[in-house]
């Protein structure tokens, strides 16, 4: 007997995500949990049963309707797959139709890989936690009380989890959205797709004390060395001084710390501080500075909300509303298209310092957060700690690890040990 | 172990840096033990097998074009005139440039040294049809001598390109003599072949190949003039 799906309709952030899609490419992130001991993939499909059930929100598929899309709650929970390919292999739209996220196993590592319409970095963070605290609890037998993100799975799920918090914050002034096209990297595309990932693990403590000593926060000192990177790059391919573009990090920011919301979808928004190298040369402490203080001045609830207000109003428009929904994939795609990722020259996320139940923390000995590429910008960063250590996620699709190089090298001259592992071939 | 060009230290399961490529040295093993142990991060990923068009079936498509054509033109003559009157030289010529442009393709190191004589060879057979179907009687004593002249030193310098290393600049400048000679042995062929008086415009040629050879050669030998030429026209 089929019983009567729930559905709910897309939040403000993920509309875009579906129509932005190609052929090649989705918006998809990886959120991994590294136990103690090898995956038993029949507990962890029994901990996703439980689990699956207490998110309606994430655990869906997307569907179309004449006018939008919108999300179906799943029939029962997908199953857990080996990790056979490189991480954030293309998911199709025909996966994505009958499961929007992946649950994936290999060796000590359990992988959850989601599209992004379904929720964002720290719901996606909520959903991994819990369902690592439920294998750790089939597994182990272990026993501790839900909290620090981990939530009970035999609880109903609350509405404020579920509501779309992008409509109910909106500010009733919409900011300009108008910036200047930032320089981006290229490189040698890799004809099967495969994706790079190479990790940078760094000592919590110690990135952090260097980040105070240059009165900053972690954020904002890692923001600062790429953004240097990305400098030097540009300087170094870019020879006209007059030809050079901006350099702008794009950093996403959780919205739910500025407002009081506690939703599971997407509610996240995101800043680009950036310096325009055509006024002249830059050292890092002046990056460092401008970055800081973009942060300070941006991060306020009141410019936040002006900043997603134009989206929420252009969604409330009732002539876009009723354009049907093929009409509207062709003018977002368009628009994303000719707009959408030629802001920024990277994206620099960071989930901050992951908690545990303590009663969990002996089972978990890693956290990793690795972004998907964008369509056309080949590098993404995603940032994440646990457990003392600090791991840098960078992603790439074309051959040429030029900026992770000059990153790392970065840190390491700045007398910080880095450690790196990747997915590299041969 | 570290790379000791980026400074990071390098996982144990890393063969090689990920940042510069840099292979990690193996010290008296003993990476190589600890190298064994440690399982990569991620499962190993072979890669795809390229998607590409195929190259024969493109040469296929390619040849079937070329084919069809041919096939109508000599149809719809022979079907209209019922018999071969104007189709042989489209035909012909359409088979004389798939020999050029296309059957090289199907090799995948086509040698120049093979395929030159070859297409002279279908020019040839070509420019015989024409003879013998417009009656004409310039084959043997015209189309011969030149093509074969032409062939003879187009051949000669693609070979002594292809397989001595250096003495371009004398192999140019013999060749380019060479070209002077052909012309005015065209000239002579056509006085001889068709019985016109005309003006000695071979002289021309002659003139001017034989000063460019001569200057190549000059070139060739007098290394300082060389030297000399390249400090001013390098670009």
């Amino acid at each position: 007997m089929k019983k009567n799906l729930k559905w709910m309709k897309l939040d403000n952030a993920a509309k875009i995500y579906p129509a932005a899609k190609r052929k090649d490419w989705t918006n998809v992130f990886r959120l991994s949990v590294t136990f103690a001991d090898p995956v038993d993939p029949h507990l962890l499909k029994e901990a996703l049963d439980r689990t699956v059930p207490r998110f309606p929100s994430i655990a869906v598929r997307l569907r179309a309707g004449m006018f939008w899309y919108y999300l179906e709650e799943l029939p029962e929970a997908p199953p857990v797959l080996l990790e056979e390919e490189y991480p954030l292999n293309r998911m199709s739209f025909r996966a994505i139709r009958k499961c929007a996220f992946r649950v994936l196993y290999y060796r000590c590592r359990l992988s959850v890989e989601f599209f992004h319409s379904v929720t964002d970095g720290t719901g996606g963070l909520i959903f991994t936690k819990t369902l690592a605290a439920e294998y750790v609890k089939c597994r182990y037998g272990a026993t501790f009380p839900c909290g620090e993100g981990v939530l009970d799975v035999t609880a109903p799920p609350s509405p404020s989890e579920l509501e779309d918090s992008f409509g109910k914050y909106d500010s009733p002034v919409a900011a300009s959205r108008k910036e200047e096209n930032a320089y981006r990297l290229t490189g040698t595309r890799e004809p099967d797709r495969f994706l790079h990932v190479t990790t940078g693990i760094l000592d919590a403590g110690e990135a952090l004390a260097k980040a105070k000593s240059h009165s900053s926060t972690l954020t904002v000192f890692l923001a600062a060395v790429m953004m240097k990177a990305i400098y030097d790059i540009q300087n170094e391919k870019v020879h006209d001084p007059k030809k050079r573009r901006e350099v702008r990090i794009l950093i996403p920011v959780n919205l739910r710390r500025l407002f009081p919301s506690s939703t599971l979808r997407n509610f996240a928004s995101y800043i680009t501080p950036g310096i325009d190298p055509k006024m002249g040369d830059y050292s890092f402490e002046e990056m460092l500075r401008v970055i800081h203080h973009s942060l300070g001045l941006e991060l306020t609830p009141k410019k936040m909300a002006a900043k997603f207000t134009p989206n929420v109003r252009s969604e409330r428009l009732t002539v876009l509303r009723i354009m049907p929904l093929f009409v509207k994939n062709l003018a977002m795609k368009l628009v994303y298209n000719v707009v959408g990722e030629k802001k920024s020259s990277i994206c620099l996320s960071n989930l901050g310092a992951v908690t545990l139940p303590s009663g969990m923390e002996p089972y978990v000995t890693r956290f990793d957060f690795v972004l998907g590429v964008q369509a056309d910008s080949p590098c993404n960063c995603g940032v994440c700690s646990y457990g003392g250590k600090l791991y840098i996620n960078f992603i790439r699709n074309i051959r040429e690890a030029e900026l992770e190089r000059r990153f790392f090298t970065e840190l390491v001259k700045m007398g910080l040990h880095v450690t790196v592992e990747s997915n590299e071939r041969g | 172990m570290y790379c000791f060009k980026c400074g990071v230290e390098l996982a144990d399961s890393e063969k090689k840096c990920p940042l510069c490529g840099t292979p990690v040295p193996t010290l008296d093993g003993e990476r190589g033990e600890a190298g064994k142990e440690a399982a990569p991060p991620y499962p190993p990923y072979p890669g795809e097998v390229s998607e590409g068009i195929p190259r024969n079936g493109l040469l296929f498509v390619l040849s079937c074009l070329f084919f069809l054509p041919f096939c109508l033109c000599l149809l719809c003559d022979m079907k209209i005139n019922g018999e071969v009157v104007w189709s042989g030289y489209a035909s012909g010529a359409l088979a004389l440039l798939y020999v050029i442009a296309v059957l090289p393709c199907w090799f995948r190191r086509p040698n120049p040294v093979i395929f030159v004589p070859v297409d002279f060879a279908a020019a040839g057979l070509y420019l015989l049809y024409v003879n013998f179907a417009t009656g004409g009687h310039w084959f043997l004593t015209l189309a011969l001598p030149v093509l074969g002249g032409a062939a003879l030193i187009t051949t000669a310098v693609v070979a002594l390109l292809r397989y001595t290393r250096g003495g371009e600049l004398f192999i140019l400048g013999g060749a380019t003599l060479l070209v002077g000679g052909l012309s005015v042995l065209t000239e002579g062929m056509i006085r001889l072949t068709f019985g016109v008086r005309m003006f000695r415009w071979s002289v021309y040629p002659l003139t001017a190949c034989t000063l460019l050879g001569l200057m190549l050669l000059v070139i060739g030998i007098c290394r300082p003039f060389r030297e000399s030429l390249k400090r001013r026209f390098f670009f």
